[in-house]
């Protein structure tokens, strides 16, 4: 018999700006279980998690939840679908680099039994993070975070970021609408075994039909949890995770700092829904995915197996040819764009935008001063423009290049349509890239002094030693030369 | 007219006074505020890329540093390539000179590899190393470390069975840097580096 408490955001998001949603056009549709394509391709290195190794190989056997690709950060992905295991091998991806990058392919077949993880009958903090691993849950609202790196042991508050306020995009909507009670169950796990003393729900005031499914789960749910649901006014970039906080709590993370500094940690409610369900034994194998933009036929919302190729879920929304049409990966402002619809869909693929191109000419910065009012951040773009664009890293670091969020509301409302945000996108790679350079650089100094300092101390202790020596026998010499001279007398 | 010598007496020893003070002040200041060593040879230093190869002719990239404060050119650093060549003529406000190197060999990342089944244990490699980067002991197998690798090829020369090679650094297969958008033709610089903000 939980407990909802709904109320209206009473701070402010700063800055931000009003784009078209075009959220309807996906929404007309009933999400429906995409068919299982012939092949599904799964990066080693790209799926999440960071770099990774095959834990099959070619010629295998896999069945739905077999584990096959073990990453760095402990993070292990399942096979989405049974099949054979037929090439591990170069492909393009469905990454703002385009790969390619090698890749794991698996040919689909009639499906056996799948492969469930082990049920348990009491969870901790420990087993939930075990959890996660092996059921190879990462942050599905886009930046893919590992989530059991984000569960220490400070928290206090899980924020349900349900905001998506990006244009087109509403798989995170579909989902809270299908799978409400998941998201509400994964919540309620997190929280009893972290020992988190609030669950808030951020979500934005366009979709109300998510909001009524979470407030009839809340209500179904047996835990003793007050959960707060706080209706945000539609605004982007509303769902940014600073900028959800600031909405819903009143509290401003500082720079440099992180959400988890403040004892709060901030989940997409996919994420939590797919926690739930690996808590009943299923790995994160499927994800929703919103196909829309002016070029599809029938825009929609599908439940897709992680691995399946864009191509293949564009032709079941109607699409047959592409010509010029630009495919992003993502919403409008914060997406990339792909060149090959053969790449697969990973765990952070929440929207495939198919439209016709609208590339503007880039036109010089008139200082109009718009990209700082729409600035969420408070920084001022077209100076970090100036900076960045003409290799100034250092002064563009000093302005808080690195707190910039790449909403790129800067970008929608330039005049001059200079893609502002990926320069500052590229700026803060680079910075990071230098800083690492100078880590390598002073460590490489620090071991050549201290070498250097070991290579002096051993010739001087030679040397003390030496000098000892010399003395030592040259005393015995006078000893003998003395006694001699004592015997000629 | 005693009241002027008195006044002229008593200007005299203020004088003196201040003047002592003073004195007592600098001597205090020359011996606490000292700077140890050059400050400029540190910012070089801070700028070549340590890699300590000595291609520049002096053992280490710090005696470089001290020569280039004392006058030697700016252009004989390979590692660092034209980039550092630029860098320190920013620094020291002169013209920046040609890299005096090879440009297709300069500033290549690279790391020391050995063949470890030819490694013979003689430990040649291990005393070159600069920044003890090699692991291993007499008569046993000698690996190199390349996350500390400096990639200088000093431990090539002295290896008796020439088992060790230069390779370039693998990068983790994950990193990527995004590329610069297209920028107009008018707010291009032509020199690159200057900028007013």
């Amino acid at each position: 018999m939980s407990e909802c408490q709904l109320r209206q955001s009473t701070h402010p998001l700063v800055g931000g700006i009003h784009p078209e949603t075009h959220k309807t056009e996906s929404l007309k549709q009933q999400c429906m279980m995409l068919p299982t394509p012939p092949e599904l391709i799964f990066p080693l290195h790209f799926s999440g998690g960071g770099p990774g190794h095959a834990l099959v190989s070619v010629g295998d056997r896999v069945q739905q939840g077999t584990p096959i690709i073990q990453t760095e950060s402990g993070i292990v992905h399942a096979a989405s679908r049974a099949g054979v295991v037929t090439a591990i091998s170069e492909h393009p991806l469905a990454h703002p680099s385009q790969g390619p990058s090698v890749c794991l392919f698996i040919r689909t077949d009639s499906a056996g039994p799948s492969l469930t993880l082990p049920l348990r009958s009491s969870w901790t903090a420990e087993a939930l993070r075990q959890r996660a691993m092996e059921a190879g849950i990462l942050g599905l609202g886009g930046a893919g975070f590992p989530s059991h790196q984000k569960w220490g042991d400070t928290l206090h508050t899980l924020l349900i970021n349900g905001a998506e306020c990006e244009p087109y995009l509403t798989a995170d909507d579909t989902l809270m609408q299908q799978d409400a009670d998941a998201v509400i169950q994964g919540a309620v796990a997190l929280a009893e075994n972290l020992n988190l003393t609030r669950i808030v729900i951020g979500i934005e005031d366009n979709k109300p039909d998510a909001l009524e499914q979470l407030k009839k789960a809340i209500a179904e749910s047996s835990s003793s949890y007050l959960f707060e649901v706080v209706v945000v006014p539609t605004k982007y970039p509303s769902g940014g995770e600073r900028q959800l906080i600031w909405l819903t709590l009143g509290l401003e993370i500082g720079s440099g700092r992180r959400p988890v500094d403040h004892g709060i940690v901030v989940h997409n409610p996919g994420t939590l829904a797919a926690l739930a369900h690996s808590i009943d034994g299923n790995p994160l194998i499927e994800r929703v995915v919103t196909v829309t933009g002016d070029a599809v036929p029938a825009p929609q919302n599908v439940i897709v197996p992680i691995g399946t190729p864009i191509r293949h879920i564009l032709n079941h929304a109607g699409v047959d040819s592409y010509g010029d049409l630009q495919l992003t990966v993502g919403g409008p402002l914060m997406g990339f764009t792909v060149h090959a619809t053969e790449a697969p869909v990973v765990k952070t693929t929440n929207c495939l935008l198919l439209r016709a191109p609208t590339q503007q000419p880039i036109e010089p910065c008139i200082r109009c001063g718009l990209c700082a009012e729409a600035c969420p951040v408070q920084l001022q773009p077209q100076r970090l423009f100036q900076m960045v664009s003409h290799g100034a890293l250092a002064a563009a670091g000093h302005e808080g290049l690195a707190d910039c969020i790449e909403c790129a509301a800067c970008n929608a409302v330039c005049p001059s349509h200079i893609p502002l945000a990926s320069w500052f996108q590229h700026g803060r790679y680079s910075l990071q890239e230098e800083a690492q350079q100078t880590a390598i650089a002073d460590q490489a100094r620090q071991r050549f002094e201290a070498r250097q300092a070991r290579l002096t101390r051993l010739a001087q202790e030679q040397e003390a030693r030496r000098k000892a020596r010399r003395t030592q026998n040259s005393d015995m010499l006078a000893k003998v030369r003395a006694a001699r001279g004592a015997k000629s007398e | 007219m005693s009241a002027n010598w008195l006044n002229l007496v008593l200007g005299a020893l203020a004088l003196t006074g201040l003047t002592f003070a003073g004195g007592i002040l600098l001597s205090f200041a020359v011996r606490h505020f000292r700077v140890d060593g050059n400050p400029l040879v540190d910012s070089i230093d801070a700028i070549l890329p340590q890699t300590q190869c000595g291609q520049c002719g002096h053992p280490g990239c710090r005696p470089y540093a001290e020569a280039i404060a004392g006058g030697e050119l700016i252009n004989r650093c390979p590692p660092g390539g034209q980039d550092t060549v630029d860098r320190l003529a920013e620094l020291l406000g002169v013209d920046s000179l040609p890299l005096d190197a090879d440009p297709e060999t300069a500033a290549i990342d690279q790391v020391a590899l050995i063949i470890e089944e030819d490694c013979i244990g003689c430990t040649k490699c291990i005393q070159a190393c600069p920044v003890d980067a090699i692991l291993g002991a007499a008569k046993l197998m000698h690996t190199v470390l390349p996350d500390l690798c400096t990639g200088c090829d000093l431990c090539i020369a002295p290896c008796p069975v020439d088992c060790i090679e230069m390779v370039p650094r693998t990068m983790a297969p994950n990193t990527w840097t995004p590329l610069a958008p297209e920028i107009i033709s008018s707010d291009r610089t032509t020199t690159g580096v200057a900028l007013h903000v």
